[in-house]
C-alpha cells in the first residue's frame, strides 16, 4: 500500500501523463460536461459553478503534431494548443474558453478549429490593467456573460449557491498550494521540482476538490529537513518543464519560490467568500499580482518578483522564457540589471516545449548552480 | 530593369516627416511637452493639448528603410532583449542607447507616453519599459479586441476612458484642455483619412496609378500628422496627382499584365527593391491592408470623444480575422487582383498568426496566395534569394494563368 505522498504523486503524475484520459474518466463518471480552458486568467469558478470540469490546457499535453496554421515564430505554447486541437487532440472537451492573455492567444482563438469543428467557444476578453478607467464596470459585464454562456453549455443555471461553493472549493485548493509553496520555501528541498511541477500540473486537469486532497496527502510528508541543497532557486516566467526540473533535481537545486504562471500566479489570490460572487471574481482579477500579461505601472512586477524572491529565501534566480514569448522577454534586460546590482546570481533559459535540448538545459543548470549565491 | 514612375508629391513628403521629427526636437525650447504615442492612439488629444507627438514605431520604419535596422536591432540583443522580440522595439531600444546609428539621430526625451494596445499588445510592455527608462507617466488605453460583434460594454469601455483623458492630460501637461482644437483635429483627421483612402481606392483603374510602395512611403503623414491641416494639404496634393494620372490612363509602371495585393506591414529595408523586382516582371502591387488601415476615422458626430472613441476601437489590428478575410476579399474584388501576398512578418505577431487561415479560405475560392517570410524592419531576416524564386514563380504563374499561351 503506497504511503498518502506515493499515493498523491503518482495519481497527479497518472494525471500529467494522459491527461486527456483523466477528463475523459471525469466525464463518465460524473456525466457532465469538461470545458477547455486557453491559460491563464479563466475564471473558472464559474464553470465549476456550472457543474464543468475546468481543463486548463499549457500546449505540451501531447507530442507536438504539425500543423500548417502555425508559423515558426509563434510560441510553443501557443503552437502547441493549436496543432493537437486541430489534430484531433482534446475531443474529450466539450467547449473552449479562449482569455484574451496576449496577442498570440487571441489570435489562436481565431485558427484553432478545423471547419467541422461546432464546439461552443467564449472568448473571455478582460481590461489588460486594473488601472484604467471602467475596468470593473467592463469585467463585470464580461463575468456575467461567461456565466450566462457556461449556463447555456452546460444545460445547468449558475445560481448563486453554486457560485458561493465554487468559490470556497477553489479557494481551498489555493490555500493547499500556498502550503506547498511555504513548505518548499521554508524546508528547501521538501519537495523537488519535479513533484511540484506535477503537482502544480495535475491542478490543471483534475477536479479541484480532488487536487485539494492531493495536495494535502502530499504535504502530510514528515516536516524533517531533508539533505542540504546547493542552492535555493526561485523560479520565474511562464512554465517550467520536465527537463528543467529534473535538470535542477539533479543538481542539487531546491525550488523555494516562483512566480511562474502555471504556478504561484496560477493559484494565487483568494476570492472573496462574502457578498456578490460575480464582483468578487472580478475584484480577484483586478487585484492580480503583477503578471507580463497585464499591464503594471512603473518597475511592479520587478519589484514584486525581488520581494517574493527575499520573502522565499532565495538565493537566485532562474527566469525561464518560452521562446517567441513577447510578454514575458521584455522585462528581462531589467530584472537582469536589478540582480547584478544586487548580487543575485540570474539566469535567463530559453525554453522550447516541443524542442528542448536537453542536455543544454542540463549544463547550462548545472553551471548556474555551481555560481555563488 | 523597369522603375516605377516617382510621384511628384514624394518631395513635399520627404519636406513634412523631416518637419515632423524636428518638431519633437524643437519642442522643448518651444515650451511644448512631448509625448511618445503608439500608431493606432489617438493623437487628437494631444494636438488639442498642444503637445508634440512622437511616433516609435515610425521611426522603426524609418531606420528600417535606411537599413539600420540589423545593427540597432543587434545592439538591444546585446543588452539582454531576444531576438524573436519585435524589431521595432528593439530598434527603439537600440536608437535609445546609439543614436547615432539613426538615421534621423534618434528620438527626443519624451514627457509622457500614450499608448493605445489596439495595434498589439507587445507596445504594451515596450512602453513599460520606456517608463521605467525615461521615468515618465505612462497612459494606458485599452481596447478589448473584437473577435465578432462589438460588445455594447466594450464600447462603453473605451469611450469612458477616452472621456477621461483630457482631465489626464491636463494633469500631466498643466494645461487646460481645448475641446475646441480636439474637435477640430478630429475633423482633420477624417478629411485626411478619406484623401487618403480616395488615393487608395484610385487603384481599382487600369493601369493602376501608383503602387503599393509608394502608398507604404507616402503613409507616414496619416500615421504621424492625423489630426492636422498639413496633412489634410498633402493628401489634397497627392489625390490631385494620382487622379491626373488616371486620367491621363498613366500607370505606375509600363506594361502592367499582374496586379497584387500586399498584406501586412511592408519589407521596409526592401520596399524598392521588391517594386522594381515586380515591375520588372509587368506586376504591381496595387493595394496593401496595411496602408489600407489607415482609412479608418471617427464618424461625423456632435460628441467627437465617443466618435474617436469608436473609430480607435475597430483599427484593423484589434478585429477579429473574418473581418480582416472579409476586407482582402473586397479589396481584391474592387482592386481587381490576380493574386495576394502575404508578408509572414516574424516581428508583428498579430499581424502574421492567422494568415495561413485567411490564405487557406481565399485559396479555396479561387484567390491565389503566397506566403512570404521576412522582418518588417531587420534586414538580418531577409533571405533575398528565396524571395525572388518564390515571387518570380508566383508572378510567372498569375501571368500564365490569366494569360495561357503567351509569350514573355
Amino acid at each position: 500500500m503506497p504511503s498518502g505522498v506515493e499515493w498523491a504523486f503518482r495519481f497527479a503524475s497518472e494525471a500529467c501523463r494522459n491527461p486527456e484520459a483523466a477528463v475523459s474518466r471525469w466525464r463518465s463518471l460524473s456525466g457532465r460536461k469538461a470545458a477547455g480552458c486557453i491559460p491563464i486568467y479563466v475564471p473558472e469558478e464559474i464553470l465549476h459553478a456550472a457543474g464543468m470540469l475546468p481543463v486548463t490546457i499549457w500546449g505540451n499535453e501531447f507530442a507536438p503534431a504539425s500543423s500548417a496554421v502555425v508559423p515558426p515564430f509563434i510560441c510553443s505554447v501557443a503552437g502547441g494548443i493549436v496543432s493537437s486541437i486541430r489534430s484531433g487532440k482534446w475531443k474529450e472537451i466539450d467547449a473552449w474558453v479562449f482569455p484574451s492573455t496576449c496577442d498570440t492567444l487571441q489570435n489562436a482563438f481565431e485558427v484553432l478549429f478545423p471547419h467541422n469543428d461546432e464546439r461552443p467557444r467564449f472568448p473571455f476578453v478582460f481590461p489588460a490593467s486594473a488601472h484604467v478607467p471602467g475596468a470593473p464596470e467592463y469585467l463585470l459585464d464580461r463575468v456575467e456573460a461567461f456565466r450566462e454562456w457556461a449556463g447555456k453549455v452546460s444545460g445547468r443555471e449558475v445560481s448563486e449557491g453554486a457560485l458561493d461553493s465554487s468559490v470556497r472549493v477553489y479557494n481551498e485548493n489555493r490555500r493547499a498550494f500556498a502550503l506547498l509553496e511555504k513548505r518548499m520555501a521554508e524546508s528547501p528541498g521538501s519537495f523537488t521540482g519535479r513533484e511540484f511541477l506535477t503537482f502544480a500540473r495535475a491542478g490543471m486537469v483534475l477536479p479541484k476538490e480532488a487536487h485539494t486532497k492531493m495536495l494535502r496527502e502530499a504535504l502530510a510528508r514528515s516536516h524533517a529537513t531533508p539533505a542540504e541543497t546547493r542552492a535555493k532557486v526561485f523560479l520565474t516566467g511562464i512554465l517550467a518543464t520536465v527537463p528543467v526540473m529534473e535538470a535542477l533535481d539533479a543538481a542539487g537545486a531546491a525550488i523555494v519560490g516562483n512566480d511562474l504562471a502555471l504556478g504561484t500566479r496560477y493559484y494565487s489570490g483568494p476570492t472573496d467568500e462574502e457578498g456578490d460572487m460575480l464582483l468578487s471574481l472580478v475584484r480577484r482579477h483586478l487585484r492580480r499580482d503583477p503578471c507580463s500579461t497585464l499591464h503594471g505601472i512603473g518597475r511592479t512586477r520587478i519589484d514584486h518578483l525581488f520581494d517574493r524572491f527575499e520573502g522565499a529565501g532565495a538565493d537566485r534566480i532562474l527566469l525561464l522564457r518560452v521562446r517567441q514569448c513577447e510578454p514575458e522577454s521584455g522585462e528581462i534586460p531589467d530584472m537582469a540589471d536589478e540582480s547584478r546590482k544586487r548580487g543575485i546570481p540570474f539566469l535567463c533559459l530559453d525554453i522550447d516545449l516541443h524542442g528542448e535540448e536537453r542536455i543544454s538545459v542540463t549544463m547550462r543548470i548545472e553551471a548556474f548552480v555551481e555560481m555563488g549565491g | 530593369m523597369a522603375i516605377p514612375k516617382r510621384l511628384e508629391s514624394a518631395a513635399e513628403m520627404k519636406k513634412l516627416m523631416l518637419r515632423h521629427f524636428q518638431a519633437g526636437w524643437l519642442a522643448r525650447e518651444e515650451g511644448r511637452k512631448v509625448a511618445f504615442v503608439t500608431s493606432g492612439a489617438p493623437v487628437e488629444f494631444l494636438h488639442a493639448m498642444d503637445v508634440v507627438p512622437v511616433y516609435p514605431e515610425n521611426h522603426g520604419a524609418v531606420c528600417g528603410v535606411a537599413r539600420a535596422g540589423g545593427r540597432l536591432c543587434q545592439a538591444a540583443e546585446e543588452k539582454g532583449y531576444s531576438r524573436d522580440l519585435c524589431s521595432y522595439w528593439k530598434i527603439d531600444w537600440g536608437a535609445r542607447t546609439n543614436p547615432s546609428e539613426s538615421p534621423i539621430g534618434g528620438l527626443p526625451k519624451p514627457d509622457i507616453l500614450l499608448c493605445a494596445n489596439n495595434i498589439c499588445r507587445t507596445v504594451v510592455k515596450w512602453y513599460e519599459g520606456l517608463s521605467r527608462f525615461y521615468r515618465v507617466p505612462l497612459l494606458l488605453l485599452d481596447m478589448p479586441f473584437r473577435h465578432a460583434e462589438e460588445e455594447p460594454a466594450a464600447r462603453e469601455y473605451v469611450r469612458e476612458q477616452f472621456r477621461n483623458l483630457p482631465d489626464e492630460l491636463a494633469r500631466l501637461t498643466g494645461r487646460t484642455w481645448n475641446e475646441e482644437r480636439f474637435r477640430e483635429s478630429v475633423s482633420l483627421s477624417r478629411v485626411s483619412s478619406v484623401l487618403w483612402e480616395e488615393c487608395i481606392e484610385a487603384n481599382s483603374a487600369i493601369p493602376a496609378p501608383i503602387t503599393a510602395a509608394d502608398q507604404f512611403l507616402m503613409m507616414g503623414p496619416i500615421v504621424t500628422m492625423r489630426g492636422t491641416q498639413e496633412a489634410v494639404d498633402f493628401y489634397r496634393g497627392l489625390k490631385d496627382e494620382i487622379r491626373e494620372r488616371v486620367r491621363r490612363g498613366e500607370g505606375a509602371i509600363e506594361g502592367e499584365k499582374t496586379r497584387l495585393l500586399w498584406d501586412n506591414l511592408p519589407v521596409w529595408h526592401q520596399l524598392r527593391p521588391v517594386s522594381e523586382f515586380l515591375a520588372d516582371r509587368g506586376a504591381v502591387l496595387v493595394g496593401a491592408t496595411y496602408t489600407n488601415a489607415w482609412t479608418e476615422r471617427p464618424a461625423e458626430s456632435s460628441d467627437a470623444t465617443e466618435a474617436a472613441a469608436d473609430a480607435y476601437a475597430r483599427v484593423w489590428l484589434n478585429m477579429g480575422l473574418r473581418h480582416r478575410e472579409e476586407v482582402i476579399r473586397r479589396m481584391t474584388a474592387s482592386f481587381s487582383t490576380d493574386g495576394v501576398i502575404f508578408h509572414a512578418n516574424r516581428s508583428c505577431k498579430p499581424y502574421s498568426f492567422g494568415q495561413e487561415e485567411i490564405a487557406a479560405r481565399l485559396k479555396s475560392v479561387g484567390i491565389a496566395c503566397i506566403l512570404m517570410d521576412g522582418d518588417m524592419a531587420d534586414e538580418r531576416d531577409f533571405a533575398e534569394g528565396g524571395w525572388r524564386t518564390r515571387l518570380e514563380a508566383f508572378v510567372e504563374q498569375r501571368d500564365n494563368h490569366f494569360h495561357p499561351g503567351r509569350k514573355r
